[in-house]
């Protein structure tokens, strides 16, 4: 047989044809990219935003995500958004890497008889499902229960609803961090059962027991924002100080003025110690006035003196800080947090809001009117009597919707209750401890992939809307309920009777009238966005609840445990982001590993050092840690990260520390332990510091402060040295930036947003601890512990984002043999790195240490390949790298000016870190514009260059943190 | 062509040296098996290279801020050890030192070797090796270019330079030997040589320009070696990093470099001179004159020493401070105190003449020195970077084994084309040493 020319292509055609028209997935593909702005608005290889809301934590920040090609590549703050105002945290701007998790569930799965998970298709999950379901409604009332994260708007009602058909209406909706000690404490104090709303931007003091406000408290984005604003007020000579009373020296505790390191459970006793010292010195209020006598003898047993065995702190600076706090109104008093959360945490609540009280704040700084969607959480009462009826057998058909109780909540109860149910369905999107226990998993969609709304708090209505289509075999739960309503017998209720999940956010948004603009409308802007109005509140006479503070019940010899939230972990959910885990904690420094933190009394009575391996061992269980000595906790103390030890198989959160769970009491509402003791176990484990600080006083400060009077003390400009080369002429534009340590709290949002948005790897524990991380920008932190004053301690910390310099007379630039690195027109040191052969003598002269290099070839896990930034280039191994101040932002935004032939406009461009940044801390643009933000900025009398007597002259102003001025 | 007559003791220098040529059964197992031996180090050190090529640098100890370590200690190593052999035949011959004659060939060969080893470290340690020619200045259609202003282009110009002129010097000084080969020899060993010797026929012209150029060489080399490790110095005191940028090391580099160099010299020749039954011509008297100048270089060098601690430590610069601090009494302190020990103290032993005279010293002090100055190049390179201005990123280096072994490597390398190179050549210049002679009888 002879095949000429013309019939081997036509064989090739046809079977290339054929292979062509084969679909590799059986999904149905809708659409390539997701058409959800007008399709002329999309150009491949244009980024579109899209707005939606980010669900990682319950503060329910706006969120826009970048999409290329029909794939989201990275995450930024919705500006609109009254909560977050177009910032994110680093835990938000890691939400995408939750979307191209490699370890999603790709698809239903049931388990089988011997234990093993098997893959099955959405008809038969469903149909499972259904079954279930119609029996469990056959056996009796609420033999359905559904434990979800917490929900708003649409789903909350769809959840309601579709458990009414089943005639249940159990439906808890579970987060970690519950805070109903707030919610019941405003009941008691002013009649409004809501968790009020804090202004931080409008209180001039603040006094916080415990509330670890800039990191997991509430909404740390919207606190970190205000707070950045109450630390502005003090740069221009206002009056603003932060004091923290806490056990231990969290992240925003390191941002307090002074820190008070109360004795665990002694919070509340301080509280009303302060308002008895303010009662007593008639201080308060004039319209608590009438109130007066009752609270003089509610207080009576509250003196100072009486609780100072209780508070370990001086009477003396009880009275001081009274002073201070009433002085200085309108002021603020916020307490709570993980690790003030007890048994008596209400009576701590009550007590701040009585402070708040009698300094005259409320309706100031603590406002009421907006309740908070947190309102609706679940109480850790409410998930006892769960599973005690799980346990009775009450419950048919469990449902589990991100949700993970099995790691976060004492082993004990649940877990055993877990067993007694016939069918755990769980709709979680990547594995986790719950779904282990689950029989049927249905996964979810990512947030960034489903249609939702969230309001954090009335009047913030947030929309979610799919940014890409779906990457793997998973179904919304929306649409999973409404299937399976829609095949129960007699048909689904109205209110059910929609086709798609997607159909029902939208005409609950009002899609359906298209007079109503509202849908468009909230498509674009992300949502709905008013303010409740303040419902102005009168203290009640509530003596009899003032709680009656007893002796804590701490053994003599045995230590305190405390848990922790961690800010990049939250409750152990952002675990398996590998940008989490590579990006050093804020407060210990530690990176890919759990810890315990004691102090370093503590450490050498017990014969203990860093790194040592300890078991630690409580009345409810043990677990085995490494020890981190941190002189921030107290020593009675023995503090521990929450998030840490997650067993679900995850790659990188596996086999990282340990549950903190395991030790805490087994009701799930205490995040508090006493009677601790530690032994070494024998053996290390390297806790990888990131870097360590060693304070050296004969050097030059690289991060500097002063105060507010002073700003310029001690910094006298002297004239630039003579050059033998005329500086650089930069025609057009000369590219700064100007970094406000006065505002920055460490908080480490810019870091993960650089690495979003310049594809940098991560490298693992390993290379990190051998020092080979690649993050183009680092928090580095400076402590300068002053004298103790009393039992009230400075704690200098001065945070300082620490990236390229851009420096004008660059030490990089001259060095490199084959100009990989040069100075470009724009005053950049521009970074080639094709032409970069790998000499790294730009590394070893760059005096900041900013530059990194590529050791070996970075991977990405897939999918996480998808989340590459198309416009940043992916380095190979062998090459050096380094902030490029986002020039693909600035080509971009030059760009963008040029098409539509006007000149730049100050705030045109704005790198990935300034974008993130809760703060504002960061400020980018042209120093050539006088008008511009940074061009006024670098002239401030704050600023300063780091490391100026190098004469590098660095493209980047820091201004000084304002200290406090120190009196007496 | 019949050669010239000579007198017994002129044809006993001829054969002695040549006896090389003629291999008995022992000599020539050891010879070569030695040789092989050094292939096979460098052939492990070549291929756990290209496992470095392959892999990253991940497999070296190299991380954040030490980007610098052991491979670019050794490649300052080596220049330094390059530096003797010129100064032995350069200098030295311009001050008429006659002592120096019969070491001179294998110190000069030793330069050439010792270049020739130096050179793969800068191309090793680079993070994309097969890029290395980007260094060289070509026309491209790209219009690249290379940085000028980059110590690393002086260092290439300066390293090339030296090799070529060093080689020219050596070769040059090779001829009237070669002929003399070339008239002892019979068939392809003969036709070899005649092309080596280049046609010499030792006529009184031809030994006219010989010197002539000689002495040219010789002044135009001596410059050379102020200058090669004056440049390669500036590797260092042209950065901006406290513990290098520092206008001493210059001068500091280059006596460095000599001391290193000189004993190299003491450590290779022995052993040499035992295997060449050259006893005669490299006399302990010789050597002892290169244990002299020893002392004086390690007097320099200690020199230098101390003054750079009266700046660290008297000085205004707090960086700079704290860097000598860390380097004399930080981690690294054990590569500090060993280079004291081994290049300021132990030298100092030769100040004894019974020191000076006994073999055993002479090889085991070399030895000492060329330790230490390998591990003062390290503590040079590694503890500047490790702790610099901004504290947050100090950093420790530690060397792996893939790093030890291709340094080892390297030593192989250069043991291998010595030896190579040593055997096929009159290891001793015969024509002056005749000359040295005569000129001892006129006397």
């Amino acid at each position: 047989m002879t095949i000429g020319r013309r019939d081997f292509l036509k064989v090739i055609g046809a079977v290339s044809g054929a292979a062509a028209s084969q679909r590799c997935s059986p999904a149905p593909i809708e659409t390539l990219i997701p058409y959800l702005v007008p399709p002329e608005n999309i150009v491949p290889g244009e980024a579109s935003f899209i707005a939606t809301t980010c669900r990682e934590c319950p503060a329910g920040c706006g969120m826009l995500a970048k999409t290329v090609d029909g794939r989201v590549i990275k995450v930024e703050g919705n500006p609109r958004h009254p909560v977050n105002a177009g910032a994110l945290c680093a835990r938000g701007q890691a939400s995408i890497q939750s979307l191209y998790d490699p370890d999603r569930l790709r698809g239903p799965l049931t388990r089988g008889r011997d234990g093993q998970l098997r893959a099955i298709t959405w008809d038969e999950g469903e149909a499972r499902l259904a079954a279930a379901l119609r029996d469990a409604r056959a056996r009796g009332r609420n033999r359905v229960a559904w434990v979800g994260r917490l929900e708003t708007g649409s789903l909350e009602r769809l959840v309601r609803d579709w458990l009414a058909l089943f005639d249940s209406d159990r439906r808890l909706f579970f987060e970690t961090f519950d805070f109903e000690p707030l919610r019941r404490a405003s009941g008691i104090v002013v009649g409004r059962p809501e968790i009020p709303r804090y202004r931080f931007d409008r209180a001039n003091f603040v006094l916080s027991f415990g509330a670890d406000f800039l990191e997991t408290w509430l909404s740390n984005v919207e606190f970190m924002r205000e707070y950045a604003a109450l630390r502005r007020r003090r740069a221009a000579g206002g009056e603003a100080s932060f004091v923290m009373a806490a056990p231990r020296l969290s992240l925003t505790g390191l941002n307090a003025d002074e820190w008070m390191p109360v004795k665990p459970g002694g919070e509340t006793a301080l509280a009303l110690a302060i308002a008895h010292a303010i009662v007593a010195e008639d201080l308060l209020d004039a319209r608590l006035r009438p109130h007066l006598p009752w609270m003089r003898s509610a207080l009576a047993s509250f003196a100072p003196e009486a609780v100072q065995s209780l508070t370990d702190v001086r009477p003396d600076d009880v009275r001081l800080l009274a002073r201070q706090f009433v002085s200085a109104t309108p002021s603020l008093a916020v307490g709570g947090g993980a690790s003030a959360r007890d048994a008596r945490a209400d009576a701590l609540e009550i007590a701040v809001l009585l402070l708040n009280a009698v300094a005259g704040n409320l309706d100031r700084t603590v406002t009421f009117g907006g309740a908070s969607a947190l309102d609706a959480l679940a109480t850790p009462g409410d998930m006892r009597s769960l599973a005690a009826a799980m346990a009775r057998g009450e419950i048919d058909v469990l449902l589990i919707h991100h949700a993970n109780p099995a790691y976060t909540r004492p082993s004990g109860d649940l877990e055993a209750a877990l067993a007694h149910v016939p069918l755990i369905v769980s709709f979680a999107s990547s594995p986790d401890e719950t779904t282990a226990h689950a029989h049927l998993i249905l996964p979810d969609h990512h947030s960034l992939e489903s249609w939702g709304d969230y309001a954090p708090r009335e009047g913030v209505e947030g929309l979610l809307q799919p940014a890409m289509t779906p990457i793997l075999e998973t179904r919304a739960t929306g649409d999973v309920l409404l299937r399976v309503a829609r095949g129960v017998d007699g048909g689904p209720p109205p209110a059910l009777s929609v086709d798609s999940c997607a159909s029902y956010v939208a005409a609950s948004w009002g899609q359906s009238n298209p007079a109503d603009e509202g849908w468009t409308t909230a498509l674009k802007s992300g949502g709905r966005f008013s303010e409740a109005d303040e419902i102005p509140v009168t203290i009640r006479d509530f003596r009899a609840v003032i709680p009656s503070v007893s002796e804590p019940a701490v053994a003599a010899a045995g230590l305190t445990l405390i848990a922790f939230p961690s800010p990049f972990m939250y409750d152990g959910r952002s675990a398996n982001c590998s940008w989490l885990q590579e990006i050093p904690d804020p407060v210990s420094h530690t990176v890919w590993n759990g810890w315990i933190e004691i102090h370093p009394d503590t450490a050498h009575r017990l014969g203990l050092a860093q790194d040592d391996l300890v078991t630690v061992q409580t009345a409810h269980g043990r677990a085995t840690a490494a020890v981190r000595v941190y002189e921030g906790v107290r020593p009675d103390l023995v503090a521990m990260p929450i998030g840490y030890g997650r067993t679900a198989g995850l790659r990188h959160a596996e086999n990282r520390g340990a549950r903190v769970a395991e030790l805490l009491p087994p009701d799930g509402a205490s995040w508090r332990t006493d009677g601790v003791s530690l032994s070494r176990v024998g053996g290390r484990r390297l806790i990888v510091l990131q870097s360590t600080t060693e304070p050296s006083t004969s050097r030059p400060a690289l991060a500097q402060t002063s105060t507010a009077s002073a700003p310029t003390e001690g910094h006298e400009k002297e004239p630039p040295p003579a050059d033998l080369y005329p500086p650089h002429a930069h025609l057009q534009h000369r590219w700064g930036m100007a970094i406000d340590l006065n505002a920055c709290t460490g908080c480490s949002a810019c870091v993960a947003a650089c690495y979003s948005e310049n594809n940098i790897p991560v490298v693992g524990e390993r290379a990190c601890a051998e020092g080979r991380e690649m993050s183009w920008i680092r928090i580095e932190r400076y402590d300068a512990p002053r004298a103790q004053r009393g039992g009230r301690r400075r704690f200098e910390s001065v945070f300082l984002p620490m990236l390229c310099q851009q420096c004008d007379e660059a030490p990089c630039e001259a060095v490199c043999p084959v100009y990989a690195t040069y100075h470009n027109p724009e005053g950049l040191n521009a970074q080639v790195y094709v032409r970069c052969i790998g000499t790294r003598f730009c590394s070893n002269n760059c005096p900041y240490k900013v530059r990194r290099f590529n050791w070996a070839r970075p991977s990405w896990p897939a999918p996480h390949q998808m989340a590459l930034n198309p416009d940043v280039t992916v380095r190979s191994a062998g090459v050096m790298e380094k902030c490029s101040f986002c020039v693909q932002r600035i080509h971009a935004g030059k760009n963008a000016a040029a098409r539509e032939a006007r000149t730049l406009r100050d705030g045109d461009i704005v790198p990935a870190c300034a974008q993130t940044c809760p703060a504002d801390a960061i400020v980018f643009g042209d120093l050539h514009d006088p008008s511009s933000r940074v061009a006024r900025l670098a002239q401030d009398s704050r600023g300063y260059h780091v490391l100026e007597e190098l004469n590098t002259r660095p493209a980047i102003t820091y201004l000084k943190r304002i200290m406090p001025e120190s009196k007496g | 062509m019949p050669g010239p007559s000579l007198s017994p003791s002129f044809q006993r220098v001829t054969d002695d040296v040549l006896r090389t040529f003629t291999w008995t059964r022992v000599g020539w197992f050891a010879y070569w098996g030695a040789v092989g031996l050094c292939g096979y180090g460098w052939s492990i050190a070549a291929v756990l290279w290209w496992y470095q090529m392959r892999a990253g640098l991940h497999v070296t100890g190299l991380d954040h801020p030490v980007m610098w370590g052991v491979y670019i200690a050794s490649f300052v190593f080596w220049i330094g050890i390059a530096h003797s052999g010129t100064f032995i035949s350069a200098i030295l011959f311009l001050f008429r030192a006659t002592w120096r004659t019969a070491i001179a060939r294998a110190a000069e060969t030793m330069t050439i070797v010792a270049l020739m080893t130096a050179v793969i470290f800068p191309v090793l340690h680079l993070g994309r090796a097969w890029r290395a020619y980007w260094l060289i200045p070509y026309p491209n259609e790209r219009g690249l270019w290379i940085n000028f202003s980059s110590p690393l282009i002086w260092d290439a110009v300066a390293i090339a330079t030296y090799f070529l002129v060093s080689v020219l010097f050596w070769y040059l000084e090779l001829v009237p030997d070669f002929a003399v080969v070339r008239d002892r020899s019979e068939g392809r060993q003969r036709r070899i040589f005649r092309l080596l010797a280049l046609g010499w026929s030792a006529t009184a012209g031809e030994w006219r320009a010989y010197r002539k150029a000689y002495g040219l060489l010789a002044a135009v080399i001596t410059a050379l070696v102020v200058s090669v490790h004056s440049i390669v110095s500036w590797d260092f005191a042209a950065a901006i990093l406290p513990g290098w940028h520092s206008t001493i090391f210059a001068p500091y580099f280059v006596a460095g470099a000599i001391l290193s160099g000189l004993a190299m010299v003491l450590t290779l020749i022995i052993p040499a001179r035992a295997l060449l039954g050259a006893q005669r011509y490299i006399t302990i008297e010789a050597l002892g004159k290169v244990a002299g100048l020893i002392v004086a270089l390690s007097l320099i060098l200690t020199y230098s020493y101390v003054m750079e601690a009266f700046f660290a430590l008297r000085g205004t610069h707090p960086v700079e401070r704290d860097s000598y601090l860390f380097r004399v009494a930080g981690p690294p302190w054990p590569l500090f105190w060993t280079t004291m020990v081994c290049v300021s103290i132990a030298p100092l032993m030769f100040l004894a003449e019974r020191v000076r005279r006994s073999l055993t010293a002479l090889f085991c002090i070399g030895l000492a020195i060329n330790a230490g100055m390998w591990i003062e190049r390290l503590m040079i390179v590694t503890t500047s970077l490790a702790h610099d201005f901004d504290p947050y990123v100090w950093g420790v280096y530690r060397p792996t084994v893939v790093e030890l072994a291709i340094v080892g490597g390297s030593g192989c390398w250069f043991l291998f084309w010595f030896l190579l190179l040593l055997g096929h050549i009159p290891a001793i210049p015969i024509a002056e040493t005749k000359e040295n002679m005569q000129e001892a009888e006129r006397a």
